[in-house]
């Protein structure tokens, strides 16, 4: 096997990451509290709603009357949840009314209460903490000696701290943006409803979905390698990363394409496989509340090593780069003497 | 189906349709059609008709009044499009283009009575609803002597329209075409002279029972490939490329058509035991040709229910419109034609097209037959027919579960059902959170925006039906419903005769309820606001008197008796019956019904402990518009918050995750 395949480069990045288990832990850590402050007001709702109503045997039942209880919670308690319309219309696609007034795209993340005003600024937060970390993850991936140093990973983040902020900040803008001006832009260029068919409908809204999550992704890659760049020059050079970042990518795209796949789908099957296996406590057990508390939290360490386990992948994709570029050493074939003359005429 | 076989089925229909037709006309007819009318390839309509006015009120009527609907979208300045503007009705970007195709208009060119008596000159436009002088969508006609009671009155009109690019369920989508309140139609004659309004956005129409004959030129395309109300006696190829259609109906009160060369024709045949056999068309577009069966049957099971329950369809065909993607006709019902609505992509579990098929199918009763004013009383048909509607497709489908597109393709989520009449509900408490502007008693052309209209007449109308069914009993509703449906048939029903009818079959406490939530914007709302139980005591002082008095000191501990206190109020401006259950330690319960009428009422309990007070928890009464507050426990029950929010914090875990990709551009 190459040792530039994308398993060996997958199996390196794990590696790599599982090195860096302190500040994985620590990655934890921060999406435990952010989530836990983000979450926080749903959850008190929650329990003043349905500690001391009849409602809370109903939802604890097998077949729980979910869907009536959100719609009776949502209403009750409209400062909990939000007007969740905006993130529904991202989610879907959908772009309002058939036939009525269009969305303004991306708006109305931040113009309402409850959490779906919060998300907008806990996604920021989540994001920038991403980017910091991420910068200490990059240097030591990128250092040949103390890769699991918790407090070289320190030093690193905030050696890298700016850039890894401002590539954050590009990539969140970057990503929007591609969503604003190739997603929603095309679709005020024509009237779904004046299609002849509903797949011709279907087919153009698809095809600028697609438009988008392949812009989204090359610059969620070129953000990527950037920082394994930066990490792997130990010098927060945002420029001149971002080049070699560009022109790597450029001449091995596919390879950087599929361990991107690969990776996603690392870290979305362990959240499908929670999905099947979470909903079986039924919450009369509270001892094994642990259990599940701490199941929870392994399938969250798997994503974020699953995220960091790419950043180690591309990392080692470029030092094999370079390794592979560097000019090779060839050695003098051995000097030989031969002496040729007439053969001797035979007896 | 091959030509031959279609001109042999159509033979048969229209043989079958003349035999039925031959039993006469069931009610006495008012305003009957004449109609012919040629539609170009421009869509606009050159017709002329013959109207045959009957006044059988007790006023004469010195005037005529004309509805000619399609000015509704002759300009910006109609009241239909002023009030769609301020979210009246259904949206609609397409007439906000600068192409004159997508606007609509129409023009009486002459107006004369049988024996020529030129009227035109005296034609001119009113708006009684609100004065507004740029709508042109009614007309009045002096008449050069009153129409006594009694009296028939024919007269000519010659006019041209044109249709808009579909809008609000009438026009044109590229070669379909639904003709819908297209000819010049007649006010509703009362005893206080006409009932009509203009046309307006949140609104349907009001019309006088008649029999129509209509004969329609259209492009020679759509030979085969079109519909309408009552029978298609024959079709026949004119020169130029033309087909004429002849239809026959009697004892309706409209007259619309479908065209679409692309139609694909299918018929079937539904018969049940005690009902009459009914021809069924289905013109179906042939990219949804996979819902056929699925239209079919919808339209079996709105016979089936609706004649079962309410009133059995007396015609001899029920047309069946599927119309194509983006026409803004879906969901519309005409005499003996309905519109329904299909999606290429349509999961069973969505229920649609069956909901608006059977809903639309339901119209034939709630409109069709009880003809009520739509205009003033919207609920009457539309609320009356969603309750129909849901109680039809609960017993033939069972409830639906959630499905969302994301991005136009379905996900249907079979875990999560969303019960019968839950949509309704939760659109209509949500709606009362943010606007309580109007009663249903309201006329509805008058209330304050479309989701006035639309929550009362729909939502509120629904919640209110279900939870008489509920409260008074499903075999007193069903005789409600029966009563009215049958007694009112072919009349122009009324609120109040609907509630005449609930006071003599469930007595003067229903109508009583019933009357008070159509009078009010109100909502309702009950609450348990506090609850406690706790040891009875033994007495503690002196007991008896003189010899016999004596000092005690209660001890606690020593009774299994518990008394217990539980106050229930109605934070709502409106009142429903409902019950209190009161949940003791063991598992017994005690039930205590309640007026709802006061304010406030406080129970005092004495028994096992008191472990939870509950109001309706049966949710008999819908109108509810929060049941959090419905119950209270007296000690905590921690299992389903412990299980949502430990559940909801590790979603958000994971929504943070995947928000941390955009910073660090890692995986999703």
């Amino acid at each position: 096997m190459r040792r530039d395949s994308v398993l060996v480069l997958a199996a390196r990045g794990f590696l790599s990451a599982l090195t860096t288990w302190k500040a994985l832990l620590l990655a934890l850590v921060f999406n435990l509290l952010l989530a836990y402050a983000f979450a926080h007001p749903v959850n008190a709702a929650l329990r003043q709603a349905l500690d001391r109503s009849p409602w809370a045997a109903r939802l604890a039942a097998p077949h729980a009357p979910l869907f009536e209880f959100y719609g009776e919670m949502s209403r009750a308690r409209p400062d909990v949840f939000g007007d969740l319309s905006a993130w529904d219309a991202v989610a879907t696609g959908d772009e309002g009314e058939r036939g009525g007034a269009r969305r303004a795209p991306l708006a109305g993340f931040l113009s309402t209460t409850g959490v779906s005003s919060s998300a907008a600024g806990f996604a920021v937060l989540a994001a920038a903490l991403a980017a910091l970390l991420a910068g200490g993850f990059a240097g030591r991936f990128g250092a040949e000696r103390e890769r699991g140093s918790f407090a070289a990973f320190g030093a690193d983040a905030a050696r890298f701290a700016l850039p890894s902020i401002v590539l954050g900040a590009l990539s969140l803008v970057g990503i929007a943006a591609a969503y604003r001006w190739i997603y929603a832009a095309t679709g005020t260029l024509y009237e779904a409803d004046d299609l002849r068919y509903e797949w011709e409908a279907i087919l153009l809204g698809l095809l600028r979905l697609g438009a988008f999550l392949v812009v989204a992704a090359i610059v969620r890659l070129v953000v990527l390698y950037t920082r394994a760049a930066m990490g792997r020059a130990g010098k927060a050079n945002l420029a001149g990363a971002l080049g070699a970042a560009l022109g790597f990518l450029a001449r091995r795209p596919v390879r950087a394409l599929a361990l991107e796949i690969l990776f996603g789908a690392v870290g979305i099957l362990s959240l499908l496989l929670w999905a099947l296996l979470g909903p079986l406590w039924d919450g009369k057990d509270a001892a094994a509340l642990a259990l599940i508390v701490l199941g929870q939290q392994a399938v969250v360490f798997i994503r974020i090593l699953a995220r960091t386990a790419h950043l180690g992948a591309a990392s080692a994709f470029l030092a094999r780069a370079s390794e592979a570029a560097a000019p090779r050493v060839y050695a003098a074939p051995a000097a030989t003497v031969a002496t040729e003359s007439e053969p001797a005429p035979e007896p | 189906m091959t030509s031959a076989r279609t001109t042999l089925l159509l033979a048969g229909v229209a043989l079958l349709a003349a035999a039925r037709l031959e039993a006469g006309p069931r009610v006495p007819p008012v305003a009957s059609y004449t109609i012919e009318a040629a539609v170009n390839a421009e869509r606009v309509v050159t017709g002329k008709e013959t109207v045959r006015f009957t006044n059988r009120t007790k006023h004469a009527f010195t005037d005529l009044a004309l509805h000619l609907y399609l000015n509704a979208w002759r300009n910006d300045r109609s009241t239909w499009l002023v009030e769609q503007a301020r979210g009246g009705g259904r949206a609609d970007r397409g007439l906000a283009a600068k192409d004159p195709a997508r606007w609509g208009w129409s023009e009486i060119h002459r107006i004369a009575l049988d024996d020529g008596t030129d009227l035109t000159p005296g034609l001119k436009f009113v708006s009684p609803d609100d004065g507004n002088p740029d709508d042109r969508t009614l007309v009045s006609v002096p008449l050069p002597r009153p129409v006594a009671p009694g009296e028939t009155l024919v007269f000519r009109v010659d006019w041209e329209a044109k249709f808009p690019r579909a809008v609000a369920r009438t026009g044109w989508k590229d070669d379909y075409l639904l003709g819908a309140q297209w000819f010049p139609k007649l006010g509703v004659a009362t005893d206080d002279g006409w009932n009509a309004h203009q046309f307006h956005a949140g609104t349907e129409f009001f019309a006088d029972f008649g029999d129509y004959d209509v004969t329609l030129t259209l492009p020679k395309a759509n030979k085969g490939h079109v519909g309408g109300t009552g029978v298609l006696k024959e079709e026949t190829e004119l020169a130029g490329d033309l087909v004429r259609a002849h239809f026959v109906a009697e004892d309706v009160h409209d007259f619309a058509f479908a065209a679409c060369p692309r139609f694909e024709v299918v018929r079937d045949t539904f018969s049940a035991k005690g009902l009459p056999n009914v021809d069924i068309v289905l013109l179906l577009q042939p990219d949804h040709r996979p819902l056929r069966d699925r239209y079919l049957k919808a339209t079996k099971v709105g016979l089936e229910d609706f004649g079962t329950r309410y009133l059995a369809y007396p015609y001899p065909v029920v047309t069946v419109v599927d119309p194509p993607w983006g026409s803004h006709t879906e969901g519309m019902e005409y005499p003996t034609l309905f519109v329904g609505g299909g999606r290429e992509l349509a999961p069973k579990a969505a229920h649609a097209p069956e909901s608006v098929t059977i809903h639309e199918y339901g119209h034939q009763v709630f409109y069709g037959m009880l003809a009520s004013n739509e205009f003033e009383e919207a609920h009457l048909d539309e609320g009356f027919n969603t309750y129909a509607t849901t109680k039809a497709l609960e017993a033939a489908y069972g409830n639906p579960s959630l499905v969302v597109r994301f991005y136009g393709l379905p996900v249907t989520f079979a875990g999560v059902t969303v019960p019968y009449p839950f949509g309704a509900t939760d659109r209509f408490h949500r709606w009362q959170l943010t606007s309580r502007s109007d009663a249903q008693a309201v006329p509805s052309y008058r209330q304050l925006d479309g989701n006035a209209v639309r929550n009362n007449a729909y939502l509120r109308t629904t919640l209110l039906l279900r939870s008489c069914e509920r409260t008074f009993g499903e075999a007193v509703w069903a005789k409600v419903m029966k009563t009215y449906a049958t007694r009112f048939a072919f009349r122009h029903p009324t609120t109040a005769d609907f509630l005449a009818v609930v006071r003599e079959v469930a007595g003067e406490g229903a109508a009583a309820s019933v009357a008070g939530i159509v009078a009010t914007a109100g909502s309702v709302d009950y609450a348990v606001t506090s609850i406690e139980t706790h040891e009875a005591r033994a007495l503690t002082g002196f007991s008896g008197e003189g010899s016999a008095r004596k000092f005690e000191v209660a001890e606690n501990g020593k009774t299994a008796t518990f008394e217990s206190a539980v106050v229930v109020q109605r934070f709502g401006e409106a009142a429903w019956p409902v019950d209190v259950v009161f949940t003791f330690k063991g598992g017994s319960t005690l039930t205590r019904p309640w007026s709802g009428a006061e304010r406030w009422v406080r129970w005092k309990l004495r028994g096992p402990k008191l472990i939870s007070a509950e109001v309706d928890p049966a949710r008999k009464c819908l109108l509810d518009g929060n049941t959090l507050n419905n119950g209270r426990r007296t000690e905590p029950d921690p299992r389903a918050s412990r299980v949502w929010t430990t559940r909801f914090m590790f979603w958000a875990q994971n929504l943070l995750e995947a928000f941390s990709l955009l910073g660090i551009a890692g995986t999703p």
